[in-house]
């Protein structure tokens, strides 16, 4: 459009000639005295962290003028006791960083980095349409596939999987790639998960922290172990890295990856030998015990264990005695060591010395692992049902259900499918290209898309490889309530600020895409369109959860987060919810699931000779997964990735800090940084998970999909042993 | 004030604060509107700006190729690059250099939604505006903040040829402590970072005008 210069400003004198013609647009008139009375000081408000972390802290907003000025640890939770970690205490730069992604976007073509802004009329009637076309192209939505997993734990966030289950059936992610294995393995044991009140630690005489490095990753923990090495309790961490919290610790054992069975096994083979064993815990509440003893004096010895966990056989014996005699001794058992191919069997076998010292169900004790007590919420913007005449992968009785990819395997899974092929991915609170094995693999499935949405509030690099992303809101901008897998408290996030730009929530997103979905086409998408976020909040809540939190509305959260009324002690009442209803050393159900009955060892995966060294990647101390590395904190403190080499292991390769190393195997590569370091072992080299702003560095391009033992009975997939993953380096 | 060419209808006085404010307006639209409307937005700056320099001819001979370099960058580009370079530079998804808030360059903070963004609401307030709430952007928003500069020149205008000239003194005077107060303290680093940061001359050019066209009357 041409506009000459007489036109353009004989219309500007239109418009400046009169009073209040003035051509707003992003300003308006307002009530003053409205706009005053926004000036009332700080308000404060109730949130919860909804991270994939173990401590879910109870959060206190200090909002002035409707913005987010600090957050602070709620000291009405007597967990978390009024302090938030490192990550928690970055929020506002999270909430307030302009890298933040503000509005709906399209890429074309994806990965291009030709970006457009769309409206999110656009964006929802660009969803609908496509998935309108493969419902009619395919006959069905199962080209549709969804992976949701971890980005925010509330309750109303299930809304993601409710967003595709109202347009019928389709295809999804299952399984959980964290800690199924050991969920599995107690499962088989206790029935389920149902770890101890953690601020129970502070009751114990004596703890072991199994492969948990709580220091960084669960930091609300500590005071209680801490309380309790006050008293005299005595600290032992059992870790293949000397970590933080290893240098906490009374005694580190620095064990061989994957060998924790051995050691336990050694363990209960000193605590047979010399009658330590609390034969009237044992013979009240479990099965099997009796067979299993036999397979420990037939085939463990304390050298054989020595040996293959690289511990000193005194050493063995000293904490199995301990341990023994110790009473209340309590265990955590890290999902570290359970990624591995016989984690799942390593954890059952330490849930065995956990019931032969008497050390279950007692305040102080426990085999510490996680729990989904406190989760029994209604799910109300979860369960949607499909469209009528929705057609689905054939179930019982006529009926259809979705179709199951494993989340573990996603890229190898998702390409294998092609009755019907998946053509559309939905992606949202995850960031498969970051955290997935085998990033090449997952690059080569995205390649074979119609569509890729994502939800996020980052540019991480699945966003950077979708087709249109969808900005987030922050917890800060939502209702929501949170639920811990670890400690016994729940709370309701509150709206805190309105969302920034144009962000919304996955309940608001639903409802957006349910309503063009249904212009386009009536009734092909059962979500509500209507609802405000407080009330969809309130839908979570039922009398189960008022009562297991002893109040009668969910507005009593708002006074504070509260305390499920459990014992301290899980499985106090000997209850427990396996088949038996005891302990099952001794287990069917593991037996029909094609593994060992009882806590044998089982070998752990060797080095192959062209790839001699294990490539171990946790969870960091700056960040959780992919999110909180990329804020500026963040890269200020920890600028970038480092691999940690034992200097022993770096001279044989002529590796000197601060190189470039070159690390590989037949599926990927990854260069790092050096570090020298001695906590770890020469055969070991280590590298935090993360996804740094601006950086390129994966851990998982050499991580194969190799599944852990565990996982189908509980989760649906078995997990990923993501820590047995070897490489060769060299100088790069 | 340079004397006028042509006058319009309109008071002598007020035509170099007109042509001031559409300048401003043009600019700001050419955030507001986005990549996506660079080439309506664009050409109504390069209208505005055209004006801009009528009102000052013969000052500086570098701020009449300014405007043929605008022209000419437009020319030949592929059909979207402005669009993605728009983007990539100012809004994202990708993390972007240039942002579009003040308190992102005012304070080592790197961070929006801080002091500056309360003072500027409190600036809107002074005059009963606030956010028209189309987008939740932090009032700091150069669009926002340079719609609200061509408001107080507007209000101005509209007190000289209610023939006020000291209510229109107490706008212009507005205008220049608001100019003062904020977008003289960032629009320099922004521009410094935007000329920094981008591929393509043009947003060299629309540094350029910027530092030109927000200035004191």
């Amino acid at each position: 459009m041409k506009i000459t210069r007489r036109q353009f400003i004989g219309g500007t004198a239109a418009i400046t000639a009169g009073a209040g013609l003035f051509g707003f647009n992003m300003l308006a008139k307002s009530d003053v005295a409205n706009a005053a009375s926004n000036q009332t000081g700080v308000k404060t408000f109730r949130n919860v962290c909804p991270r994939n972390c173990y401590d879910t802290c109870a959060q206190i907003s200090y909002v002035e003028e409707g913005v987010l000025k600090k957050v602070e640890g709620d000291p009405k939770s007597t967990y978390t006791n009024g302090k938030l970690c490192l990550k928690g205490y970055n929020y506002t730069r999270r909430v307030y960083s302009p890298d933040r992604i503000k509005y709906p976007m399209k890429q074309t073509p994806r990965g291009s980095g030709n970006w457009e802004r769309i409206s999110w009329d656009e964006a929802m009637n660009t969803i609908a349409e496509k998935i309108l076309d493969l419902k009619q192209r395919y006959g069905s939505t199962l080209p549709v596939c969804l992976d949701k997993y971890s980005g925010n734990f509330g309750i109303t966030h299930y809304g993601i999987e409710g967003t595709l289950s109202s347009i019928g059936y389709t295809t999804r992610a299952v399984g959980t790639p964290c800690w199924p294995a050991g969920i599995d393995s107690q499962t088989y044991d206790f029935g389920t998960i149902f770890n101890n009140d953690p601020e129970d630690f502070a009751n114990a005489n004596y703890i072991i922290l199994w492969g948990s490095n709580c220091a960084w990753t669960g930091v609300h923990s500590l005071p209680f172990i801490m309380k309790a090495k006050e008293r005299g309790a005595k600290l032992v961490v059992i870790d293949p890295i000397l970590t933080s919290t290893a240098s906490k610790a009374d005694l580190f054992i620095q064990i061989k990856n994957s060998t924790d069975g051995a050691l336990a096994l050694g363990m209960a083979r000193y605590i047979l030998d010399n009658d330590l064993v609390d034969w009237d815990y044992v013979n009240a509440n479990s099965i099997g015990f009796e067979e299993w003893a036999d397979y420990v004096k037939k085939n463990i010895t304390l050298d054989w264990a020595a040996e293959k966990t690289g511990i000193p056989k005194d050493v063995i014996i000293q904490i199995a005695h301990e341990y023994a005699t110790a009473k209340p001794a309590s265990m955590w058992v890290g999902y570290g060591m359970q990624r591995h191919t016989n984690g799942g069997q390593n954890v059952r076998i330490i849930d065995a010395l956990g019931l032969m010292t008497g050390n279950i169900g007692k305040s102080g004790g426990g085999v510490n692992y996680a729990h989904l007590e406190t989760w029994g919420f209604n799910y109300h913007a979860m369960v949607m049902p499909a469209p009528e005449g929705s057609v689905g992968m054939p179930g019982p009785d006529g009926t259809y259900t979705n179709r199951s990819v494993n989340m573990n395997n996603f890229a190898g899974d998702v390409q294998a499918l092609t009755d019907p092929p998946v053509k559309m991915l939905w992606l949202a609170c995850r960031n498969p290209v970051s955290q997935d094995p085998d990033t090449n693999d997952i690059i080569k499935m995205f390649n074979s898309m119609e569509l890729v949405v994502t939800v996020d509030s980052f540019f991480n690099k699945t966003v950077e490889l979708s087709d249109i992303v969808l900005p987030a809101t922050t917890h800060f901008e939502d209702w929501d309530v949170m639920a811990s897998y670890w400690h016994y408290w729940v709370g309701i996030n509150q709206r805190a600020i309105d969302p920034m730009y144009e962000s919304k929530s996955d309940v608001e997103i639903a409802m957006a895409l349910s309503k063009a979905m249904n212009a386009l086409e009536p009734g092909s998408c059962t979500y509500p369109t209507e609802g405000d976020p407080e009330e969809w909040t309130a839908k979570e809540f039922n009398d189960g959860v008022f009562n297991m939190l002893g109040i009668s509305d969910y507005k009593e959260l708002l006074d504070g987060p509260r305390k499920a009324k459990f014992s301290p002690a899980a499985w106090a009442d000997g209850n427990f919810r396996t088949p038996s209803k005891k302990f099952e050393v001794h287990s069917e159900r593991a037996a029909q699931n094609g593994l060992p009955a009882i806590p044998i060892w089982v070998e752990e995966m060797k080095a192959p000779n062209q790839y001699p060294i294990r490539f171990m990647t946790p969870h960091p101390q700056h960040g959780l997964h992919s999110q909180f590395q990329n804020l500026d904190w963040m890269m200020a403190a920890n600028p970038e990735p480092l691999l940690e080499i034992h200097p022993k292991l770096a001279a044989e390769h002529g590796i000197g800090e601060g190189d470039m190393v070159r690390v590989y195997n037949d599926l990927g590569e990854v260069t790092i940084k050096a570090r020298l370091t001695e906590t770890t072992s020469p055969d070991v080299i280590v590298s935090y998970e993360a996804w740094y702003k601006d950086s390129k560095f994966n851990v998982n391009f050499t991580v194969k999909a190799i599944p852990a033992d565990m996982g189908k009975q509980a989760t649906g997939m078995d997990g990923i042993a993501f820590h047995d993953n070897f490489v060769a380096i060299e100088k790069a | 004030m340079t004397e006028l060419k042509c006058p319009p209808s309109g008071a002598a006085q007020d035509r170099g604060l007109v042509v001031c404010m559409e300048a401003l307006i043009a600019l700001s639209r050419v955030f507001s509107a986005g990549g996506e409307n660079l080439d309506k937005t664009l050409g109504s700056l390069s209208s505005a700006y055209g004006l801009w320099l009528d009102e000052r001819l013969g000052e500086h001979p570098e701020d009449r190729e300014i405007l043929h370099q605008l022209t000419k960058e437009q020319e030949g580009e592929e059909p979207k690059s402005l669009v993605y370079e728009f983007n990539r530079l100012f809004v994202g998804p990708q993390s972007p250099p240039v942002p579009l808030y003040e308190s992102v360059y005012r304070y080592s903070e790197n961070l929006v939604m801080q002091e500056s963004t309360l003072d500027v609401r409190q600036w809107y307030r002074s005059e009963g505006l606030s956010l028209a709430g189309r987008s939740n952007e932090p009032d700091d928003y150069i669009a926002t903040e340079l719609e609200f500069a061509a408001y107080l020149l507007s209000k101005a205008v509209e007190e000289y040829r209610k023939d006020q000239p000291q209510q229109a003194k107490i706008y212009k005077d507005k205008y220049n402590t608001f100019y003062r107060e904020h977008l003289a303290v960032w629009l320099p680093s922004f521009v410094e970072t935007l000329s920094a940061s981008t591929r393509e001359p043009l947003f060299i050019t629309l540094g350029k005008i910027i530092l030109r066209v927000v200035r004191p009357v």
